[in-house]
């Protein structure tokens, strides 16, 4: 039995994974966004601190997931890698071959600045700036609704802004949590990293926001 | 005590120069003099405007003189170093020192250096150092981190330390400290001495500034003997009105302040916080437009220039009123100031002297402060500074111990120009009072935190910060020496967002805080000017001119201070007296119809007692308690009570607080009297429940900005520049995250506990306040309605949820309301 809250947009029904994911169950499609995989070994490299137990936190949530739920298919809507190559990246190479039954395409977002070479050498498949399955487009940026021309039947699966929603009223118990911020026109996806912060995000009324609090991802807006 | 040759010879010239002068010398300069020649160090305990400056000066001259004749050290080297925690005051002081040194015969040159001073007189100062060099505790660290330290303050023969008592309790005394240490090792012979004003704990400011090299018999603490008269006048209104709140009586005053800064020359206008600065400004401005030009605004949120503009026309008598925050409780003396007003309660008497002492600058004229009350209720404070300084009861300041953010920075400051030895540094760091509690395997976590980024110095591939070669530490590259100076000046700014014209011209700063609720087109009061904010880009909050009516003044969060202990003891003490009929304090007198009141309508209570109201209002049903600790210790008191009620039984509570007290508000009936048949206030586990009921994890993760700044986990990048390395962005909030997921024991998370544990939570004074209850007689009163003790808290608890104008209306409402019951 399925226990994972879900929400159906354009007639198909989502998961909304407590790890940061979400989940096509009728496509086996697993999206998710901002990994920024390699950035505490960018930090450290240049004389800044991250802790190193951090390192392939990422890689271990995304097991877990591939584990339990059956995937054909990771979508990565951007922002896979932080920054310029390091040892990281062949971290994710090796284990990326764990799973040959799965196909692993990414949406380039801002931070993939990685030689088109150096993705030649993975199994994985890069698309420069949309992917379209059925009713749905992926992409690395999130836009305005009145933006929203070129692919307006669409319904867009996308990340970037790392979006945050504040919970509690009071200046001292408020709390930013990671959510899914579903729009009439897209949803933003939380970041898959555990190194990225967040930005607390102003939902519309007609907006609904998906709270991931520990376990359990809950109606928050 | 005989006086040898050499003694006689300064003494000599010591008078010689107060003659010159046509002065004389105070008995404690003379004492000082002596003190320094036999070698000592010490601490000269002097009031600002009492030649405290001369009282060291003169000795480190003399001595000079004496030993070595009227030369330059020659090759010339560096001989003193004087420390001071303001930036400002390096050219006033320059300028009085190197006269001083010139009317005694010595071409000594005194020299400044501070975030100010320019390439080329860095580049000098290295190559022929001036004798004497000002400075501030960055900027020496700052110094510390180039190549050739040693060679430049090997020489030393003194170091003084201005105004210690301003920064110990600090992070910046940390710091000094550690350079003292520094200093220690390259110059034994090494003369340290601090300028304190008076504190409650004079014995362990000296401790801590000379840490284990601390030895009694060689250590003087020089008092001067002045004593400065300080005359409180309390500007009393003409009704006082049972029922007080906060904020609106102030400006009601104003007409019984006019008259005072139109008599003096120069008057300095004290208030408690940056929006109360604004405030005062403007309606003085409306009421006496005559000054416009001749008044001035000087809050820490201006820009320097602004702000300096502001000192020099204070100091040329330029100015005839000045409305200031603390801002100006430092400094050199102000001349022409004739009168200082202070609005609302200080809050603490080291404060209140210090604010007190800004006028009457001749050692022996008295000092007037004029005391303008918020709130009626606050008249009770001035009799009770009146009470402190009588019996001269003044705050201690708790020193600064174990920050490890600032050891990081500093050890990463000496790897950058030097290198160091661990076991060397090591010795080095235990000397001082801040550190000397360090064990072993913090050390090594701290060491491993540098090196490996780790809490061990196990080998990691990937490189950090300091490089390991056996037994020596030293930093190899230039990028992260350049990103670690830019981060040594950063231990005292808050996160600020800075306020520019659209047209460019920097106005000053503002707390992100504030700004994140604007809109544009919202129009507020900044620096005496109204603003039109058009839009926050890249940390800058730009606006227009603008002339709307109706302006938001902004809040900056740092600016109020809660109660010090000392004076809500003596509180407590002036109730008692006037319960007794011994307190004969026109402020008392004034406010007897209130107090009267209160007593018929529920208690006035004694010292020995706690007074518990509950009152039912449509709002609910509210429970009052009056332990007169302060804001910060009330909070912690009803965040526990609240915690500990509704554990017993399923209840909500707002809470609401002054400095007196707290309220606790619930939808639901408390029957108070049963609870209190258990010790609802006992110390068992207070600890850990106080953190809960406080959300320490949330402040904590606030008081980590800090400590991740300093400590060098994010960079602010440098100033005036966009953030060059690319993607080493990295929020503060971020490491607290991950450090709190995957290393929970991290030596930088734990000092964010302790520090709010400590600083914000004051656990320590929480603990005796929750143990003096306990001696306490506990007295529950059910009056009918607010009493005037508990109608300010109320009103101070709704205050945030109405705008100034609704705000009134509502207490107005309220007052009617508890009037027409009678």
């Amino acid at each position: 039995m399925n226990t994972y809250t879900t929400h159906i947009v354009h007639g198909q029904e989502f998961w909304l994974l407590p790890e940061n994911a979400l989940y096509w169950q009728a496509e086996q499609t697993l999206f998710i966004a901002d990994l920024h995989l390699g950035k505490a070994t960018h930090f450290r490299n240049n004389g800044m601190y991250f802790p190193e137990q951090i390192i392939g936190a990422e890689l271990e949530k995304l097991t877990k997931i591939l584990k339990e739920l059956a995937v054909k298919k990771v979508i990565i809507a951007g922002d896979l890698f932080h920054s310029k190559n390091n040892a990281e990246w062949q971290g994710l190479k090796e284990w990326i071959l764990l799973f040959p039954n799965t196909q692993f395409i990414l949406v380039k977002g801002n931070h993939d600045i990685l030689p088109a070479e150096i993705y030649q050498q993975t199994a994985l498949e890069v698309v420069p700036n949309y992917l379209i399955i059925d009713d749905f487009i992926v992409a690395h940026y999130p836009i305005e609704p009145e933006e929203n021309t070129e692919f307006k039947d669409y319904y867009r699966i996308c990340g970037h802004l790392h979006p945050g929603f504040l919970l509690g009223a009071k200046m001292q118990r408020r709390l930013s949590l990671a959510c899914f911020w579903f729009q009439e026109h897209q949803v933003v996806l939380p970041s898959f990293g555990v190194t990225t912060g967040k930005v607390n995000i102003k939902p519309n009324p007609s907006d609904k926001v998906f709270v991931v609090a520990g376990e359990k991802v809950i109606l928050g807006f | 005590m005989e006086i040898s040759q050499t003694q006689n010879k300064a003494l000599s010239l010591h008078k010689a120069w107060f003659k010159h002068r046509g002065w004389k010398a105070f008995p404690y300069q003379e004492e000082a003099l002596l003190a320094y020649q036999s070698g000592k160090d010490g601490l000269i305990n002097a009031p600002t405007g009492s030649g405290k400056t001369f009282s060291l000066w003169l000795p480190i001259l003399i001595d000079w003189i004496v030993k070595n004749g009227n030369v330059r050290p020659k090759p010339r080297r560096l001989k003193v170093l004087w420390i001071t925690p303001v930036r400002a005051l390096a050219n006033d002081l320059q300028l009085a020192m190197q006269k001083a040194a010139q009317e005694l015969g010595l071409d000594w040159e005194v020299g400044i250096r501070t975030g100010d001073t320019d390439i080329k007189t860095r580049t000098k100062q290295k190559t022929v150092p001036p004798e004497c060099l000002i400075t501030t505790p960055e900027s020496l660290h700052l110094m510390l981190s180039n190549k050739g330290y040693q060679e430049l303050f090997g020489s030393l023969e003194a170091i003084v330390i201005d105004e210690w008592h301003e920064l110990l309790g600090t992070k910046r005394g940390v710091q000094v400290e550690l350079a003292l240490a520094v200093m220690r090792t390259l110059s034994p012979s090494l003369r340290i001495w601090g300028i304190s004003a008076t504190i409650g704990n004079m014995a362990d400011a000296v401790e801590v500034l000379l840490g284990s090299n601390y030895k009694a018999e060689n250590t003087s603490i020089v008092r001067s003997e002045i004593e400065k008269k300080i005359v409180i006048k309390s500007v009393l209104p003409d009704e006082v009105e049972d029922f007080p709140w906060g904020g609106h009586l102030g400006i009601k005053l104003l007409h019984k302040i006019l008259p005072i800064l139109q008599e003096g020359k120069t008057t300095l206008v004290f208030t408690n916080t940056r929006s109360q600065c604004e405030i005062w400004y403007s309606y003085i401005l409306e009421a006496m437009p005559e000054l416009a030009g001749e008044m001035a605004l000087h809050h820490g949120s201006l820009s320097g220039e602004v702000r300096t503009w502001v000192e020099d026309n204070l100091r040329s008598g330029g100015l005839k009123v000045v409305v200031c925050t603390s801002s100006l409780d430092l400094g050199v003396d102000f001349r022409p100031v004739e009168r200082i007003i202070q609005i609302g309660g200080p809050k603490g008497v080291a404060r209140f002297l210090q604010r007190a002492g800004r006028s009457g600058h001749r050692p022996d004229a008295e000092s007037v402060i004029y005391f303008v009350p918020t709130h009626s209720l606050e008249l009770i404070e001035a009799a009770a500074l009146r009470e402190a300084i009588k019996q001269n009861a003044i705050e201690p300041r708790r020193p600064v111990i174990r920050a490890f953010d600032v050891l990081i920075q500093f050890l990463v400051t000496m790897a950058i120009s030097e290198g160091f030895k661990a076991d060397e540094m090591q010795a080095l760091i235990s000397n001082t009072f801040a550190y000397n509690s360090l064990n072993q395997t913090e050390w090594e976590n701290i060491l491993g935190f540098i090196t490996t980024g780790g809490s061990s110095l196990k080998e990691y591939k990937e490189h950090y910060r300091v490089t390991r070669e056996e037994d020596f530490y030293f930093v190899k590259s230039k990028r992260i020496a350049m990103r670690h100076r830019v981060n040594i000046g950063t231990i005292t700014s808050d996160v600020s967002i800075a306020v520019k014209f659209l047209s460019g011209g920097y106005i000053g700063n503002i707390e992100e805080y504030f700004v994140s609720k604007l809109k544009p087109g919202t129009v507020f009061s900044f620096g005496g000017k109204n603003l039109i904010f058009v839009q926050l880009k890249d940390m800058t909050c730009f606006v227009r001119k603008g002339d709307k009516r109706n302006v938001n003044i902004p809040s900056w969060q740092g600016g109020r201070m809660p109660l010090s202990s000392m004076l809500s003891s003596m509180i407590r003490e002036k109730l008692n007296q006037y319960l007794d009929g011994t307190a004969n304090d026109v402020e008392l007198e004034a406010i007897k119809p209130m107090l009267d009141r209160q007593q018929r309508m529920s208690l006035l209570p004694h010292k020995n007692e706690l007074l518990i109201e509950q009152i039912k209002t449509k709002e609910g049903y509210h429970l009052f308690f009056y332990p007169f600790e302060g804001r910060y210790v009330n909070e912690g008191i009803a965040s526990l009570i609240a915690l500990r009620l509704s554990q017993q039984e399923s209840n909500t509570f707002s809470i609401g607080l002054s400095d007196y007290g707290f309220e606790l508000l619930s939808d639901d009936p408390v029957n108070i009297a049963d609870f209190l048949e258990e010790d609802i206030f006992h110390t068992n586990n207070l600890l850990q429940e106080i953190q809960e009921a406080m959300n320490a994890v949330q402040l904590a993760s606030r008081k980590f900005r800090d400590i991740a700044q300093i400590s060098g986990l994010t960079f602010p990048g440098m100033p005036g520049k966009e953030l060059k390395a690319r993607h080493l962005q990295a929020s503060s909030t971020l490491f607290f995250n991950m450090f709190s997921q995957y290393e929970p024991n991290h030596l930088l998370l734990r000092q964010a506990y302790d520090e709010v544990l400590y600083d914000q939570m004051d656990e320590p004074r929480l603990r005796a306040a929750l143990h003096n209850i306990a001696q306490q007689k506990i007295v529950v009163t059910y009056p009918d309605r607010p009493t005037p003790f508990s109608f300010p808290i109320m009103v101070e608890r709704i205050r945030s949820k109405y705008s100034n104008e609704t705000l009134e209306e509502r207490v107005q409402k309220m007052i009617t309301q508890i009037e027409g019951k009678k």
